[in-house]
């Protein structure tokens, strides 16, 4: 388990990794509320963070470990299609920045802790709801595996094999998460924020200038790509990637706030105002997700070649951590594998609360205790966060990471499918719910199909091509596909929204000359406007509880 | 940022407003908004910087313009916020 470790590196990730358990702990008593026994305190922090703590909250939630480790892993194996996480974390806030003050209005007066509370609300529909629940829970699952992939990423480039220490990694996470809910990863932030910010600031200032500027880091990278067979890897996007690169970019923004995680970062902010001023400041981890995306390229300048996994592929997600362990002195690739490693534990603990709460609120609540009190709702969530890192856990140990991959990649097709329902819903009541459910349903069966007929090809030298994954090998969707004569493919999420609106829309017409019966809507206009100082607030939520 | 007393109109014993002091009709609608279209436009049409050339200290134009267009995505949000400050 410990061969060729280096023993510096995994001291300081240790000392740093143990000091932030201890504050996950700690958490509870901080801002200390009256009982964490209700879900509004333990799942949502007391609803009451400011712009600093949500800053750092959402921030840590967002840009998860994973990403840390997967985007510049595609730059250095594809190239300029990996950037697309840059333009998709500069549009995303412009686009949700009206959104999301509205259901956060309309979430405080109805004391709404999930998407599907307010969908069950505002569509009259617990079929809906539990649809929206259930897509929640799902695209969230492969998610919170998919951090343990981070760790163990950092783990593999410190010489640490084998599971067990993943597997205490997460015990500890799921211990202090059961403890403090929400208030630990909005705490832990700010340890795992500072240490990424300083650790790509330093990466991006030290790594070129020991590679000779630059110019030699794009140079090699246009070399290998130049060298390389696949015609769709380059420094810049080749002609028909295009379309894959915005549609990419524009499908993972409408998706990104629509996952749970998200949600509940901004539920847990205490005015309108805290989230307008972090959709003008978040942008700054875009900033820094892009200088990490040049890793990748610093990381074919350096000539660092991924470690081989078990099954004797190449695991790219090992690249960065590689490359620091080369360009740094043993102690600071300690402090960079530490930020990582950290980096896991945030969005992994904020995403089991998350969909905890879909289980308690829409599931438990609405089906198996429909009197349940604040504190049994409490006590529900709690269970199910330990559910939830248990499989997530087994999902990565038991089966082939892969799958969870596969699973994550469909999970921002999926959950991108309740945007009608949610999103759509915040603005109009329009579609009929039985429409909204038909389009969900459409929009799945587009969105497997896709992903299921995308084959992942790998380019040989003498030209001709072999078939690695025959299904969801990507979610660049071949236009071909379809009879279009055109080699331009696109984001397979994007079809099948598409899909989902056009059944949405016709449905609603259809459902409306049959007069089929509408759903009641128990929001009113003017609530998703309303804001702090308004006297409605909680206390219209202390008398529907 | 200014403190204000809340408002405490009549209300009826479920905590509704009771009728004739609801407030003006409340709503987000500013032409400041439309500012919001400029990040996703400067963006998302990939054509528009998917070139190598101007670089800027050896970086591709495609690389340092995305990173420049995080400050437009900065500003128009900032500008909308203030401007719509509660």
């Amino acid at each position: 388990m410990f061969d060729n470790v280096n023993t510096v590196e995994l001291a300081v990730f240790t000392a740093l990794f143990v000091a932030v358990s201890a504050l996950g702990f700690v958490a509870a008593r901080w801002r200390r509320p009256d009982t964490l026994d209700h879900l509004d305190e333990w799942g949502l922090g007391g609803r009451n963070f400011g712009s600093w703590i949500t800053w750092f909250l959402i921030g840590g939630d967002l840009y998860t470990a994973y990403t840390f480790v997967a985007v510049p892993a595609l730059v250095f194996g594809a190239g300029a299609i990996g950037f697309f996480a840059v333009p998709y974390t500069i549009v995303v806030y412009p686009i949700v920045f009206l959104v999301l003050i509205r259901l956060w209005s309309v979430s405080h007066v109805h004391g709404f802790v999930t998407p599907a509370d307010f969908v069950r609300a505002r569509h009259g529909s617990s079929t809906l709801a539990l649809l929206v629940a259930i897509t929640g829970i799902v695209a969230t699952m492969p998610y919170i595996a998919l951090q343990l992939v981070g760790i163990e990423a950092v783990l593999k480039a410190m010489g640490v094999t084998g599971h067990i220490p993943i597997i205490v990694a997460f015990t500890i996470l799921a211990a202090y998460t059961y403890n403090s809910g929400l208030r630990a990863p909005a705490l832990i932030a700010f340890v795992k924020d500072t240490l990424i910010y300083i650790v790509i600031i330093v990466a991006v200032i030290v790594i070129p200038y020991k590679l000779g500027g630059w110019d030699e880091i794009f140079g090699a990278a246009e070399a290998k790509f130049k060298a390389s067979p696949n015609p769709g890897d380059g420094v810049i996007l080749a002609g028909p990637a295009q379309l894959q690169y915005a549609t990419l970019a524009l499908g993972s923004a409408l998706a990104l706030f629509l996952y749970p995680h998200s949600i509940t970062g901004v539920l847990a902010s205490r005015d309108r105002n805290v989230i307008k001023r972090n959709m003008a400041a978040l942008p700054a981890y875009s900033f820094i997700l892009g200088l990490l995306a040049l890793l990748g390229y610093m990381a074919i300048a350096a000539g660092i070649t991924p470690i081989t996994n078990d099954a004797g592929k190449a695991d790219s997600n090992t690249i960065v951590p590689l490359l620091f362990s080369e360009m740094f002195p043993s102690w600071f690739a300690g402090v960079a594998f530490a930020a990582i490693g950290i980096g896991a534990l945030v969005p992994a603990a904020i995403m089991s609360i998350a969909a905890a709460n879909l289980w308690t609120r829409n599931i438990y609540k609405e089906y198996l205790n429909k009197d349940a009190t604040p504190k049994q709702e409490a006590r529900s969530s709690k269970l199910a966060s330990l559910v939830v890192k248990v499989g997530a856990l087994l999902a990565i140990l038991a089966l082939d990471p892969q799958f969870s991959i596969d699973l994550q990649l469909i999970g921002g097709i999926i959950i991108l499918q309740t945007l009608p329902a949610v999103a759509l819903g915040l603005y109009t009541r329009w579609f009929h719910r039985w429409a909204l459910i038909a389009g969900w349903v459409a929009g799945m069966a587009v969105g497997f199909w896709t992903t299921y007929q995308i084959q992942q090809k790998l380019f040989n030298a003498d030209g001709t091509i072999t078939v690695v994954k025959e299904h969801f090998g990507g979610s660049g969707f071949p236009l071909a596909e379809l009879g279009f004569d055109t080699t331009s493919s696109i984001y397979a999420g994007f079809l099948a929204l598409l899909a989902n609106l056009v059944v949405c829309a016709v449905g609603t017409l259809i459902l409306r000359v049959t007069k089929a019966p509408e759903g009641i809507d128990r929001t009113k206009p003017d609530e998703y406007f309303a804001d702090q100082d308004d006297p409605r607030l909680r206390d219209i939520a202390g008398v529907m509880n | 940022m200014t403190v204000h007393e809340p408002e405490q109109p009549a209300r009826h014993p479920d905590g509704s407003l009771a009728e004739g002091t609801r407030r003006a009709e409340r709503s987000d609608h500013s032409s400041w908004n439309w500012l919001l279209l400029l990040p996703l436009l400067a963006t998302l049409i990939p054509p528009l910087y998917n070139r190598v050339d101007p670089t800027l200290s050896d970086i591709p134009f495609f690389y340092w313009y995305q990173l420049a267009a995080i400050g437009i995505g900065v500003s128009t949000t900032l500008i909308v916020y203030v401007k719509s400050r509660g």
